[in-house]
């Protein structure tokens, strides 16, 4: 009896011990768990719960120390969405108390619990309910923010104008927009995947943009803004702007390509126009520059021809008109009185007048004498003139697109030869400051063309002042590969405002002008490698027009 | 000669280019100081009136620039020694163009007479017509002009400056008379 009340109470602390050890598991995996935790029997009574429960719920302390599943409901309950359809749930599950069940709970707060309830059972006999609940609002968040951005891409896809696509590391189409199918006539962008450029462009377009890929592959670096023509294998053609970046995997390897390609075809066309129209413009300004020059010449020799015109009559008028007829008549008077000359010289009244008369005669004669000669000389004068200007005239306007070897100082005399009548009229001086440059290749009547205009609109910018100490400063001097020309005059100046508008084109601040001068000018310049800039400290200080050209140094001819 | 030296021979050349100048004086007043001398002389020798044309001559004065020109026949104007008439140039780079000093010229003296002078066509005659209207006081002379042409429209206009002139005192004096009467 009293080795069996030992065995006994061995055998139960044994067993005791087991249990507490077993209890003692439960309430570690209970606690562990991330879920929260509550377990009640079949009255509704809560016979467990884990710490996750009470945090995740937010009940008070006292509330759950009263371990009342109706207090503890209470407290809960407020806090979702639907609290009356939960409650009447869990009546429903109490009232069946083999059932599982799951659903999800939205609370205000905007927080998301996934809830599953099992019964429990001891020796398949049930004597109350498990409730588990696990936060799931992290979960939801992304998988609605993966949802949107899935969204945003379709749109993309779908819409944007510009094509987009996606491809494997062997240029195969893996996603691309909508618009890309659309351009070869496929209802779904589905339709092009595995498919490359090959099956779609002309092998022309579609190798090259296949070792753009394979590149950007290979180097990891993005090809930007590259402007492709594209032709389609149907012969249709269209010009785009290209970028196309490494596609990674997660780890980050590159997996293949994807980029947009936009078209310009539009863009594209409308800059060969302008292209197109700025030649024809820069053709017009030329020829309007020319035009200027021959409008010059005309009225300077027109001028000059008026001069010629008026002598010729004159000296033609005089020859008529001569006195020297009268000679003859001196001679009738005296052979009418050839017997008795002595006397009429000396009694009579008309011989007495003659001496006189014969020695007026005589300074009349040398002073018409004096007037045609002076007349003659001024016609060879004019004559050489006209053939001046229109040798100079022939001379630039006949060579277009002629290079000649020519000495820039030479070209600047030119310049101003052509404006001297002009100069000197009004009074402006040259002072040259001429470097020695070696002689250049270019096409001489372009450049003859600049200085022509800017000696012409420095003369301007002198006679606008109004001062008298009007000057102007040709300097030529040369640097590293290049010829600098300076105009410099002491005129007008140009406000800040005009330093750049005054190469416009129809940009003038003359009344007569048309504005094509600077703005062919300049043109020109860049034509022939060069530049034409301006400098000035502001109205009334005058201004600086410098040309640059860039000139090889000349083999010497021997 | 009386007859002439009463009327108004004053002219203005307005040209930008000294050389026409050079060329209306030689035209318009030759300078032949010893001609007239020998005339007198050669009535009494040879008995015959010298077989001379009219020889010309007007007073000519000198502006090189539009505005100058205006300016010119202004003063003129008001100090009571009007110029019969004017040759204009057309293109007066960088100024005021031939049209433009013409009308300033017209509008400062009521009487004078004005030649624009061109050398080629810058403006048509319909644009000429459309900016200064139908200007009975203006005739055209093209460049370059023949001596007789010059000579024949300087006659002609300052001629008719003063039959003009003539014609305007008679009926300021008629209409100054009437007024007189009646008052």
């Amino acid at each position: 009896m009293q080795k069996s009340h030992v065995e006994l109470e061995n055998r139960v602390k044994e067993r005791t011990g087991e249990v507490l050890n077993s209890l003692s598991l439960i309430r570690a995996t209970l606690e562990s768990t991330t879920d929260g935790i509550l377990v009640t029997d079949r009255n509704g009574q809560v016979t467990s719960f884990n710490e996750k429960f009470v945090e995740m719920w937010r009940i008070p302390r006292e509330v759950v120390d009263l371990k009342d599943a109706k207090k503890i409901l209470e407290a809960a309950f407020p806090q979702l969405k639907a609290p009356e359809q939960f409650l009447s749930k869990v009546n429903d599950l109490y009232a069946a108390p083999e059932r599982e069940s799951f659903d999800l709970l939205e609370f205000k707060d905007g927080r998301v619990f996934e809830r599953y309830s099992k019964a429990q059972r001891v020796e398949e006999k049930c004597v109350g309910r498990v409730w588990s609940f696990r936060d799931i609002t992290e979960r939801r968040l992304n998988e609605t923010a993966l949802a949107y951005e899935r969204d945003l891409l379709r749109t993309l896809l779908e819409h944007s104008p510009d094509r987009i696509y996606f491809k494997d590391a062997q240029s195969r189409f893996l996603i691309t927009s909508k618009s890309l199918a659309d351009i070869f006539g496929f209802k779904n962008p589905d339709e092009l995947v595995g498919k490359t450029d090959f099956d779609l462009f002309t092998e022309q377009h579609a190798h090259p943009a296949f070792e753009d890929e394979q590149e950007i592959i290979r180097t990891g670096h993005p090809l930007l803004d590259k402007v492709e023509k594209e032709v389609g294998k149907d012969g249709r053609a269209w010009w785009v702007l290209t970028n196309k970046m490494p596609l990674r995997s997660k780890t980050g390897t590159i997996i293949g390509t994807f980029g947009i390609s936009k078209d310009i075809t539009t863009i594209k066309e409308t800059e060969i126009k302008l292209e197109q129209m700025h030649g024809q413009l820069l053709e017009t300004s030329r020829q309007a520059g020319m035009a200027e020059v021959a409008t010059s010449v005309l009225h300077n020799v027109g001028n000059v021809l008026n001069s010629v015109n008026v002598s010729s009559t004159l000296v033609s008028n005089q020859v008529r008109k001569s006195k020297v007829t009268n000679l003859s008549k001196v001679v009738a008077l005296l052979n009418e009185h050839a017997s008795d000359i002595g006397a009429f010289l000396t009694s009579d009244p008309k011989g007495r007048q003659l001496p006189g008369y014969l020695g007026q005669l005589a300074e009349h004669l040398v002073g018409e004498q004096n007037t045609a000669l002076k007349e003659l000389n001024l016609l060879h004068e004019n004559i050489e003139h006209i053939k001046d200007i229109v040798v100079m005239q022939q001379s630039y306007a006949k060579i277009s697109g002629m290079v000649e070897t020519v000495k820039i100082t030479d070209l600047v005399e030119d310049a101003l030869r052509l404006n001297l009548g002009a100069l000197q009229r009004h009074g402006v001086e040259v002072v040259r400051e001429f470097e020695d440059v070696p002689s250049i290749d270019v096409e001489k009547h372009k450049i003859l063309q600049i200085l022509v205009n800017l000696v012409r609109n420095a003369k301007y910018a002198c006679d606008e002042s109004l001062r008298m100490d009007k000057q102007m400063t040709l300097r030529v001097t040369k640097n590293d590969g290049q010829v600098k020309i300076a105009i410099a005059d002491n005129g007008i100046g140009i406000p800040a405002e005009n330093l750049i508008r005054i190469f416009n084109h129809g940009f003038t601040t003359r009344k007569d002008g048309h504005g094509f001068g600077l703005h062919s000018a300049v043109l020109t310049a860049m034509e022939l490698g060069g530049s034409l800039r301006v400098h000035s400290d502001g109205p009334g200080k005058g201004a600086t027009f410098t040309l640059e050209l860039p000139y090889k140094p000349h083999p010497v001819s021997t | 000669m009386n007859l002439n030296s009463d009327k108004n021979r004053r002219i203005l050349i307005v040209d930008d280019n000294q050389s026409i100048h050079g060329d209306f004086r030689k035209i318009l007043s030759p300078d032949q100081p010893t001609r007239a001398a020998l005339n007198v002389t050669e009535m009494a020798l040879f008995g015959s009136p010298a077989n001379e044309e009219q020889e010309p001559q007007f007073e000519i004065d000198s502006a090189y620039q539009g505005p100058e020109g205006v300016t010119r026949v202004e003063e003129a104007f008001k100090s009571g020694r009007p110029y019969a008439m004017a040759f204009v140039d057309m293109r007066m780079p960088p100024g005021w163009d031939g049209l433009k000093t013409a009308q300033e010229i017209l509008g400062v003296d009521p009487e004078v007479q004005v030649v624009i002078c061109t050398a080629y066509s810058e403006y048509s005659w319909d644009e000429i017509s459309e900016q200064i209207g139908n200007n009975d006081r203006m005739a055209f002379l093209k460049k370059p002009f023949d001596t007789v042409e010059a000579l024949r429209l300087a006659n002609e206009l300052t001629e008719k400056w003063w039959l003009v002139h003539f014609d305007l005192k008679k009926t300021q004096r008629l209409a100054l008379k009437n007024k007189g009467t009646k008052g």
